[in-house]
């Protein structure tokens, strides 16, 4: 009877250790899901690492998160310097870099005009809900608001942020997922892994295969697929990922920060891809590919590739007709 | 002396054909689970609170109720496709998304906690 029982408790382990590998699990972090792939299918010990970093960095960056700096520095009143930390005025700085590089079109300032929308995390709300666009003069009342430069002064030495209207916000929301992702080296270390953000993505020591969204309902649920190399981290953004439809039109979340209104340049779907920019290697690479599919979505074909080609970045741009355009050398294959 | 004891040990649980039935058996269990992965790479996985609940082939017909699971949701596989065709969330985006089918790809709910994934061994991750 001993040996049995024995015997069983054996069988019973092998099967638990090797069942136990297909029930991956996600963890939730930035408002998405995370998905860690090591070679050894899931390495839960990484996982766990990086979800705990993420999270760290949600924290203070988030504005739905209570007492971030975000969340702090939105509600202040004007002329009230708010302590934030390195984190955040790291972010405001490649922020304003991008605002400046985009001709306006990424702007971190536009906030208030997207919570009138009702697209910020707190108050999106669809379900039971018959929801309207808000009227164009509420639009205009808010749009002065988005002046990064000038509504925000920044102290770099005391680590302060200063509103000068009381009613000015900032979100990082376009930026903050790739960036948090290009913090994520020291974590990793050698091992070869895929690190899924709610589709920002980023592959460490190998070369992986990864799929663009198909952004409507067509026969694929993948539109096509390349080559994101060792380093490399990839960005989408797309008018399907967070809507509200009101008489047959299709109101989305990129919000043009010239309009006030959801980007409406023929394009629906975004996806830089790159591992340096302007050629040279850095962790914040992944922050500007996450701030550049934003910028290529509001700005259009013609500006857009423009910005593609200034920065030196790869991409996949899907116009309203499915029809695409592929930018810098990059292997994509069309599903 | 320690070895021998845990030797004597040894020999009580196990005689001597025993540790090749366990090494035949180990054998088989790794196989079996390697030839479901295998099989199974287009399988639909819904996952609840980050774990495994259900399993269903992509190309089944089926509408997955999860009031069990005290979740109002419904998802349903047809014509080799996956959407979620009703939930009570507020945001909606998962009934929003497109359906995913055997190339892969997942829908999340994140207010009920329920990722629906289908993997595809030629691609690792999808944006």
């Amino acid at each position: 009877m001993k040996r049995i029982a024995f015997l069983s408790l054996i069988l019973i382990l092998i099967l638990v250790l090797l069942v136990g590998c297909s029930s991956a699990s996600d963890f939730y972090v930035f408002g998405t899901t995370l998905q860690v792939k090591t070679e050894n299918d899931i390495s839960k010990k990484v996982a766990k690492g990086i979800y705990e970093k993420l999270d760290g960095y949600e924290s203070i960056i988030s504005p739905v998160v209570a007492n971030s700096d975000l969340e702090r520095l939105n509600k202040a009143e004007k002329d009230v310097a708010v302590s934030v930390s390195d984190i955040t005025l790291e972010l405001y700085k490649i922020s304003l870099e991008m605002y400046n590089l985009s001709s306006h079109a990424f702007n971190p300032a536009i906030y208030p005009v997207v919570k009138l929308w009702g697209f910020d995390a707190n108050t999106f709300v669809v379900a039971g809900q018959s929801k309207q666009p808000p009227q164009q003069a509420d639009i205009d009342a808010l749009l002065y608001l988005a002046d990064l430069e000038n509504m925000f002064v920044v102290d770099y030495t005391n680590k302060t942020i200063t509103k000068k209207d009381s009613n000015a916000m900032l979100d990082f929301g376009a930026v903050a997922k790739g960036y948090s992702l290009g913090q994520l080296t020291d974590i990793v270390g050698d091992k070869k892994s895929i690190v899924d953000l709610g589709g920002n993505i980023i592959g460490f020591n190998k070369d992986y295969t990864v799929g663009i969204r198909s952004p409507r309902n067509s026969g694929s649920s993948v539109f096509g697929k390349f080559t994101l190399h060792s380093g490399e981290s990839i960005s989408t953004s797309g008018d399907y990922q967070r809507y509200y439809e009101f008489d047959g039109v299709r109101y989305h979340h990129i919000i043009d920060p010239s309009t006030g209104k959801p980007a409406d340049k023929g394009i629906i779907s975004v996806s830089i891809i790159a591992g340096s920019i302007n050629g040279v290697e850095n962790t914040n690479s992944a922050a500007y590919v996450d701030a550049i599919s934003t910028s290529v979505f509001v700005l259009g074909k013609e500006k857009g590739i423009e910005l593609i080609n200034t920065i030196g970045v790869k991409a996949v741009i899907i116009y309203s007709d499915l029809s695409y355009d592929v930018c810098g050398d990059l292997d994509f294959i069309r599903l | 002396m320690k070895n021998e004891k845990v030797k004597n040990i040894f020999k009580t649980l196990f005689k001597k054909g025993d540790l090749l039935l366990v090494f035949i058996l180990i054998l088989a269990v790794a196989l079996t689970v390697y030839l479901s992965h295998t099989n199974n790479a287009n399988d639909v996985c819904i996952y609840i609170n980050g774990s495994l609940k259900y399993t269903y082939s992509i190309n089944s017909d089926i509408t997955v109720d999860l009031s069990n699971d005290g979740i109002d949701m419904q998802i349903v596989i047809s014509n080799g496709k996956v959407y979620v065709a009703h939930s009570d969330c507020k945001e909606q985006l998962c009934v929003h998304q497109t359906p995913i089918t055997k190339d892969g790809g997942s829908i999340v709910c994140l207010p009920n906690r329920v990722v629906i994934r289908v993997e595809n061994r030629d691609i690792d991750a999808i944006s």
